[in-house]
């Protein structure tokens, strides 16, 4: 100790500072390590416990679930299991939250009957009161939770929530608010799009697309409604699922959006229009081709929509002026059509290439592949 | 009658287990990654398979391709899948599926098709 | 004479100084990135955009010269990733292998006529192979005459059909889920041009067919140095500069871009070895130049393994190709030098890039040198000289350490307890043993580019993959 205290004092000011800052970083390292192996510990810990709980849980689960979808479980019966849920949640801290997972986890598989059990089964063992608390807490990503919670379980979200909304900055928060209300809200769920100023993104799309799909379809709503909506994601985000969900309805509102501004939007107005298969209006789509002729986007399309009409009739010119666009896919795309269309038109293809110094050969060879399809 | 329920969801597992044992249909073994469940393929003769497609190691469809293309077996197979696109409903049954239910799915109903399938009432 | 070694000191001193506080404000930046992101993700289901139909088309472009031995596993591997609307495009780089006689009777391969648009200009293509297997409908084959790494890539720029392309390592092993958390950045924000993620050491794991089983240490010492340096890079480096979208470098092992800007800004650079990194600065100069906004994403999820070099000869032939690459992008792109028009890439990537990794390895050796010449001259002054180091080298361990808090806190891959222990050991000897040898291969790769230009197109006619069939070799007698 004498000894390394007389080294210090002959030790100038600089050399002082490195060696103090050495310390420093050599204490700072040594606590991360020990914080590296109590952090190891408690996860391993954390997960053994959680295995174990959700073993036990499973078993009252089961009979719950699968009695009900079937025959009537006696209620003693039922209060029995749940009686035997909530002591063997209680026993540990973590025990509610590993309940709701797990809730959460079966409601993603389950349909019907057995998942209405589990809305339930949550309301029962008294679960909203720990999702609702994380509502107030000042993590936006235990907030979060706490929606997801709550709204995926059938629940209801405090009206305080919807003003956060349009407070919020934080993208994550605003989606997930979105996606509860969409969740919840069962007669209208879409009310929030009338005034909604946020963006939705492709990923919001992947998202609402995915809960529509599970809805019966008498039951949607009606998309093209947001078609003038000012926010141009938002029209586009209903035409593609006026698209999906085969909404006929939507044909003349579709047809309205040709005159639109923004080309994006006309693309996805032609595709749709083809997807739902409104072959009446083929002349509004072919003119489109005049007035976008440049746009790669718009003449893929139109070539597409003929090319599901299946037939050529009055539109062979309009097909025809493409193989000379002076974009390759665009071309490659109305040669692959003319190739799909039958031996009349394959002709005219033959034809216009002999015209055109055998210039789509290649692109005849790619589209006559059948591999390549 | 052996069944084969393979599914990386432990929690869906079981309850399918315990929905198949309670209708008597047969004995049924778990497995929760494709490793697994091609060890049990050859380890037992099954009467009827029922497979997620994601799963650790081999997927579903892999699953199905080995029964039918490398065990050159007729053993009936289910697929119970999130992936409800039409174009991977038409790649299982291509591969040799013999039904397809989309996640979320009813127990009953899934009850319903095994018995079918195993031609039991 | 005095006066000429207190400048010396105290230029080194700030050097020092200002490299450590800026990796200390990177780590911190890394972490808060790393918790965001985690938080931002924690309840994601990939699963949704694996079963939507508006999930975007993504065309997988491998480059493969000479990969005969591994090339039906990888390929294969890549055909069984998760994701619905994608294309597998495996560029046969002219290989003097049976590569593709091997790929041709195992996927039952037939030539197609297939037109596309040569809008790069590449090596010619000698032929595109399609498979009669249904099953296989994803795979192209295309064949070209030599021309390099970049080459192969670019004429896979010109013949994918997805908007997307992410171009890959044939032999690293891809995670089933890589594309899907790949392709979020740009589903949750149109700006995103490119993403990027970690790459992880695959040496001593478990891998079978193709896929990765079991993660494990590298029980090989080399391999292990890199493990720790690969976290620290990918996780404190990258991490936070996306945070500050100032991301230079995505890694030519796994990147997904969109094409049309990948294609318009002229697809990969021929001309160096640091294509990767050439790519992504390119393509960000023209994203100021015409002042739309972009964003170049970075994923923190463990998605892609390579082999790590277990030999000191071939590691060194990497680390040279590294510094060679690193310098002729820097040169090439200059213009960027604190050029505030190119905004945070131009006034901190770039300047970061130069000072931090381009020139530390030089005034490393400087300062080396500067020393051993005071040792000759009797001026050092020992008491000083270890006070220093000690600072130095506690800062280096402290910097792992929280490298390795960062795993701890994200992915935690090396889950057996005695892990950790070995990898507090590796960060000790590293400064020592490893990080000289780093140092002294970096400066003799900015050698052999300042000294030979001829020697550089012989580099590019013996194709990327050389370096890695040496090694492939090395590891099975190794083994």
């Amino acid at each position: 100790m004498n000894a390394s205290l007389t080294i210090w004092t002959e030790l100038d000011a600089v050399e002082q500072f490195f060696v103090t800052l050495a310390a420093i970083f050599f204490v700072c390292a040594v606590a991360l390590i020990f914080f590296l192996i109590g952090s190891r510990l408690i996860k391993t810990y954390r997960s053994k416990t959680e295995t174990r709980l959700q073993t036990i849980f499973q078993q009252s689960l089961n009979s719950l679930i699968i009695h009900t979808s079937t025959d009537r479980l006696p209620s003693s019966s039922y209060q029995f299991h749940l009686n035997e849920l909530r002591k063997a949640m209680n026993a540990y801290p973590c025990g509610r939250q590993v309940m709701i997972n797990l809730l959460i986890k079966l409601k993603k598989s389950l349909s019907g009957t057995s998942s209405k059990m589990l809305d339930t089964i949550y309301l029962h063992l008294d679960l909203p009161t720990v999702s609702k608390k994380k509502l107030k807490a000042t993590s936006w990503k235990i907030q979060v939770q706490g929606i997801r919670e709550l709204s995926e379980m059938n629940y209801y979200l405090p009206k305080r929530m919807n003003a956060l909304i349009a407070r919020t900055k934080n993208e994550t928060l605003r989606e997930e608010i979105f996606m509860a209300h969409v969740r919840l809200n069962k007669k209208n769920p879409l009310a929030l799009l009338d005034r909604y100023d946020g963006a939705i993104t492709p990923w919001m799309r992947i998202n609402l697309h995915r809960f529509f799909s599970q809805y019966d379809g008498r039951t949607l709503p009606d998309f093209s409604r947001w078609f003038e909506h000012p926010r141009e994601d938002v029209v586009m985000f209903c035409m593609s699922m006026a698209r999906q969900f085969k909404q006929f309805n939507a044909v003349p509102a579709l047809v309205k959006l040709l005159s639109h501004k923004n080309p994006m939007i006309v693309a996805s107005a032609i595709r749709s229009l083809s997807d739902l298969e409104a072959f009446h209006v083929v002349d509004q789509v072919v003119a489109q081709a005049q007035i976008h002729w440049s746009n790669e986007r718009i003449s893929l399309r139109i070539i597409r929509f003929i090319a599901r009409l299946g037939h050529l009739d009055a539109h062979t010119y309009a097909i025809e002026k493409y193989l000379e666009h002076k974009n390759f896919k665009v071309r490659l795309a109305a040669v692959k059509t003319l190739t799909s269309m039958g031996e009349n038109a394959q002709k005219q293809l033959t034809l216009r290439n002999k015209l055109m110094g055998n210039r789509l050969t290649l692109m005849i060879g790619h589209a006559s592949e059948p591999l390549l399809t | 009658m052996k069944i084969l329920v393979c599914d990386d969801d432990e929690a869906l597992v079981s309850m399918i287990r315990f929905k198949l044992s309670r209708e008597n249909v047969g004995d049924i073994f778990i497995a929760t990654d494709g490793k697994e469940a091609k060890r049990l393929l050859q380890e037992h003769e099954f009467d009827l398979i029922i497979t997620d497609i994601h799963m650790p190691y081999h997927s579903g469809l892999e699953i199905v391709s080995f029964v039918r293309q490398e065990m050159k077996k007729e053993i009936p197979i289910i697929i119970l899948s999130a992936e409800g696109l039409e174009l991977t409903v038409l790649r299982a049954f291509d591969m040799g599926a013999n039904d397809f239910i989309s996640k979320p799915f009813s127990p009953a109903e899934l009850t319903i098709r095994v018995k079918r399938l195993l031609n039991l009432k | 004479m005095s006066v000429f070694y207190f400048i010396v000191h105290v230029l080194i001193f700030i050097y020092g100084v200002s490299i450590a506080l800026w990796y200390f404000f990177l780590a911190i930046l890394s972490m808060i990135e790393m918790r965001g992101y985690l938080n931002r993700n924690f309840f994601v289901d990939y699963n949704y955009i694996l079963s939507s139909p508006f999930a975007p088309g993504i065309t997988l472009i491998a480059p493969a010269y000479n990969e005969g031995l591994t090339i039906i596993d990888n390929v294969k591997s890549l055909l069984s990733i998760r994701y619905n609307n994608y294309e597998v495009m495996i560029v046969n780089d002219g290989s003097t292998d049976d590569s593709l006689a091997k790929l041709i009777v195992a996927f039952n391969l037939v030539e197609v006529s297939y037109a596309y648009e040569q809008k790069l200009p590449t090596k010619p293509v000698r032929g595109v192979y399609k498979s009669k297997n249904r099953a296989f409908s994803r795979l192209i084959v295309v064949d070209k005459a030599n021309g390099g790494k970049a080459d192969a890539l670019n004429v896979g720029l010109n013949l994918a059909s997805e908007s997307l392309v992410a171009c890959i390592d044939v032999d690293c092993i891809i995670e089933p889920d890589a594309l899907l958390k790949m392709v979020k950045p740009f589903l949750q924000d149109t700006k995103v041009i490119a993403s990027g993620g970690v790459v992880r050491i695959a040496n001593s794991c478990v891998v079978e067919d193709g896929r990765l089983v079991e993660v494990k240490l590298p029980e090989n010492w080399l391999a292990r140095f890199q493990t720790l340096e690969y976290i620290r890079a990918f996780l404190l480096g990258r991490m936070a500069w996306s945070r500050l979208n100032g991301l230079l470098l995505i890694s030519g092992a796994f990147g997904l871009f969109k094409k049309e800007i990948a294609l318009s800004v002229g697809g990969y650079n021929t001309a160096t070895v640091g294509e990767d990194m050439e790519l992504v600065v390119r393509m960000r100069r023209r994203m100021h130049e015409n002042q739309i906004p972009y964003k170049v994403a970075y994923i923190p999820d463990p998605l892609c393994w390579t082999e790590a070099p277990a030999s000191a000869k071939v590691l060194g032939r990497q680390r040279n190709r590294w510094a060679r690459g690193t310098l002729e992008t820097l040169m090439l792109h200059r213009k960027l030098f604190f050029n505030p028009r190119y905004g945070l890439m131009g006034m901190v990537s770039y300047p970061f890039w130069v000072f931090y990794e381009w020139l530390s390895p030089i005034i490393e050796f400087c300062g080396l040198i500067f020393f051993a010449f005071l040792v000759v001259m009797g001026h050092v002054h020992w008491v000083f000289f270890i006070s220093l180091i000690l600072a130095v080298y506690g800062f280096a361990f402290f910097i792992s350490m929280f490298a390795l808090l960062a795993e701890e806190t994200s992915f935690y891959k090396y889950i057996h307890k005695k892990d950790i222990l070995k990898m507090v050991l590796v960060a000790l000897v590293e400064p020592f043993v490893f990080h000289p040898r780093v140092v002294w291969w970096s400066l003799k790769g900015n050698w052999d580019l300042l000294r030979g230009k001829k020697a550089w197109g012989e580099m590019t006619r013996q194709g990327f993959a050389q370096y890695k069939r040496i090694y492939k070799k090395e590891v099975t007698t190794v083994v």
